[in-house]
């Protein structure tokens, strides 16, 4: 799985997000603080200033104070000033012209930008008395440079700390999909039936390790389910098939010697053990697959020799009740217990002999890569089942036609469900118009 | 057919040991019989029996433990598991005690019968012709005749009879011909085996006078020239 889909990197990205808004805010907050404190700063530097001008001029006249500003306009670092008559006139300073009077106006608090072919200033008229204004202002260029640099180191900041933060929620998220991951690995003998897997706890003692600790509890309980309701079936099997053994080895043994009428009999009454052991037997393999003690010996099948193997077995069967059987075992790439497909397929062939026969009918077996997984189908052309008892079809010891008198143990289709979901897959009942399709879907190798 | 074996039986129904005994001696086949597995376990390496047929689920000593034991001690002898278990996994486990072959309960004396001898003489010469009567087959030319007369058979009729003929005179059960002919060891409800047997009948019996492959009705087939 992708890191960026993990729920703790998602969860961990979006805190970030929310965390860089808020910082984002803070620093712009500080941004205009700083902005004005600076400025307010230097504004006050050209009031002193201007205020000390004034002083040479109340102290020594016109004289002086144009020899302060000439004095200033050399000194002053990055200051602009210019003394002027009430029309206009320059008389001192190193600001030679005069700013536009639309840059002068409409400003509330007397500051303006200025700008000269050299510079731009903060400036403000300061008039000194009726006949004297200075024009007084500081390059802000040093103050904007400043400001900038600060905008740009912010920026940064937020950048870097929002990539530290990604790059920390994505090793975080890599770490966990790792955990995780190991822990699915351990877990997939389990999916198999494997359940004595344990799941490795680790030494750190972290949440990890409580969980994997829970699930091995979990796995050891489960096990010891299984296993008692494996002890019970076994149980069962044994204590049935105990008697049932010498019964028909007593029967055997009168046949020997026997005349011919009760040689019929006690065929029969073998024949009739023999139904009953195929239902018993029917019966255990469906609640051993279906409570899931039933070991899943998976391998590579090589589907055309299976096919092969059951034609073999049916495709007489179905030439004397007058169809043909086409078997169509394409080398598609199935894994499975052999064991139990083959006895699938077997019971859904059984299944069109028994209720699907129509004669001069095709019956198709073949198989299919259907792109997620993979289908087996079987499909006949005979009366088939109607949408509505489709489902009802697959339960335990059902029969559709409603008379109990076939031979079958009506489980046969049940069996073939409980295969189809041993391995991860199910079966689908369809309809073949006319007839039926049964649809054995299995999962893809893992 | 009559083998001279000596056999040691091994388990725990004293009943089905009785019955089972009595079949086998009328088989000329000699029987020892051990009722737990640790018995079983001291007469198997004490005696020198030909095969030993061992029930799986015994109490205290189960014939798995008792085979293991068995082969760890580096004796070789044939090991037939009967057992009421009769899923994959649990055959598998069977094999892996050590055993050699594995019976589900409940089984047809004919089928137990044809595995012991078959693991009593598991080095059997290879041959190249089988007859009864005057019906014979040529495992070398893939050829069947009956009377003189050719008789066409498909590959697999031809393996069916090939089978038939190796146990002559012994019944063979729907069981061994699913798992021998076709290879095939899981339960099947319809009548396959008997399609291919009555498909095969036509071409081996029906037109001759005496009929050699006889039904016996709820136990299976026997191949034999007298009714």
């Amino acid at each position: 799985m992708s890191v960026l889909r993990a729920t703790s990197f998602r969860a961990a990205f979006g805190f970030i997000m929310l965390l860089m808004l808020v910082l984002g805010l803070v620093l712009s907050l500080l941004y205009k603080t700083l902005e004005t404190r600076l400025t307010t700063a230097e504004e006050a530097r050209i009031w002193r200033e201007a205020a000390n001008l004034n002083r040479y001029y109340t102290q020594g006249g016109v004289q002086a104070l144009g020899e302060a500003v000439t004095a200033a306009a050399t000194t002053g670092q990055g200051l602009g000033v210019q003394l002027s008559d009430r029309l206009g006139i320059y008389l001192a300073g190193n600001l030679t012209r005069f700013p536009a009077p639309e840059t002068t106006e409409n400003k509330a608090d007397g500051w303006f930008d200025f700008t000269t072919p050299q510079s731009v200033y903060h400036a403000r008229f300061v008039p000194l008395d009726e006949d004297l204004v200075l024009l007084l202002g500081f390059d802000r260029r040093d103050l904007d440079g400043a400001l900038a640099d600060m905008q740009a180191r912010f920026a940064l900041t937020l950048i870097g700390l929002t990539l530290i933060g990604l790059i920390g929620a994505a090793a975080l998220a890599h770490r966990n999909l790792a955990r995780i991951g190991e822990m699915n690995r351990h877990m997939q003998p389990v999916l198999a039936g494997v359940l004595d897997t344990r799941l490795p706890v680790g030494a750190r003692g972290d949440e990890w390790a409580l969980l994997a600790g829970h699930i091995n509890v979990m796995l050891a309980r489960l096990e010891k389910l299984v296993d008692a309701t494996r002890e019970v079936s076994d149980n069962l099997a044994h204590d049935l098939r105990a008697p049932l053994t010498r019964l028909k080895m007593r029967l055997e043994a009168l046949m020997e010697g026997a005349q011919d009428d009760q040689l019929d009999q006690l065929g029969d009454a073998l024949e009739d053990i023999d139904a009953l052991l195929r239902s018993f037997n029917a019966l255990l393999a469906l609640s051993r697959l279906e409570s899931g003690t039933t070991k899943l010996n998976r391998v590579p099948i090589d589907v055309p020799a299976l096919f092969e193997k059951l034609a073999g077995l049916f495709e007489a069967v179905f030439e004397d009740a007058a169809m043909t059987l086409h078997v169509d075992g394409a080398a598609v790439a199935v894994s499975g217990d052999e064991a139990l497909l083959s006895q699938a397929i077997a019971n859904g062939l059984e299944n069109v002999l028994a209720h699907g026969a129509q004669a001069d009918a095709h019956v198709r077996l073949m198989v299919r890569d259907a792109g997620s997984h993979i289908e087996m189908e079987i499909a006949d052309q005979g009366s088939g089942i109607a949408a509505a008892d489709r489902s009802r079809a697959v339960a335990r010891f059902v029969r559709l036609d409603d008379s109990r008198s076939g031979d079958g143990t009506g489980l046969g289709l049940s069996l073939v469900a409980a295969i189809c979901h041993h391995h991860g897959g199910a079966l689908v009942l369809e309809d073949n118009a006319p007839g039926l399709r049964l649809i054995m879907q299995l999962p893809k190798a893992i | 057919m009559t083998v001279d074996l000596h056999l040691l039986l091994v388990e725990d129904d004293r009943a089905a040991a009785d019955l089972l005994r009595a079949r086998f001696e009328a088989e000329n086949i000699r029987v020892s019989h051990a009722e737990s597995g640790a018995s079983g376990l001291d007469a198997a390496l004490a005696g020198r029996h030909d095969v030993l047929v061992v029930d799986r689920m015994m109490p205290e000593m189960s014939g798995t433990d008792m085979v293991e034991k068995f082969r760890e001690a580096g004796r070789q002898t044939p090991v037939l598991f009967l057992s009421a278990l009769g899923e994959v996994d649990d055959r598998v486990a069977g094999f892996a005690a050590g055993g050699d072959d594995y019976l589900t309960k409940p089984y047809a004396f004919a089928e137990l019968l044809a595995r012991v001898t078959a693991l009593a003489k598991r080095a059997a010469p290879p041959v190249t012709q089988l007859k009864l009567a005057d019906l014979s087959l040529d495992l070398m030319a893939r050829q069947a005749t009956r009377g003189g007369q050719s008789i066409e058979l498909n590959t697999r009729e031809f393996t069916l009879l090939e089978y038939l003929l190796k146990h002559q005179g012994q019944l063979v059960t729907r069981t061994m011909l699913l798992e021998n002919v076709w290879n095939y060891s899981a339960d099947i409800e319809t009548n396959v085996v008997d399609v291919h047997i009555s498909r095969l009948r036509a071409k081996i019996d029906r037109d001759f006078d005496t009929p050699l492959l006889h039904t016996r009705r709820g136990r299976g087939f026997i191949m034999m020239a007298e009714a």
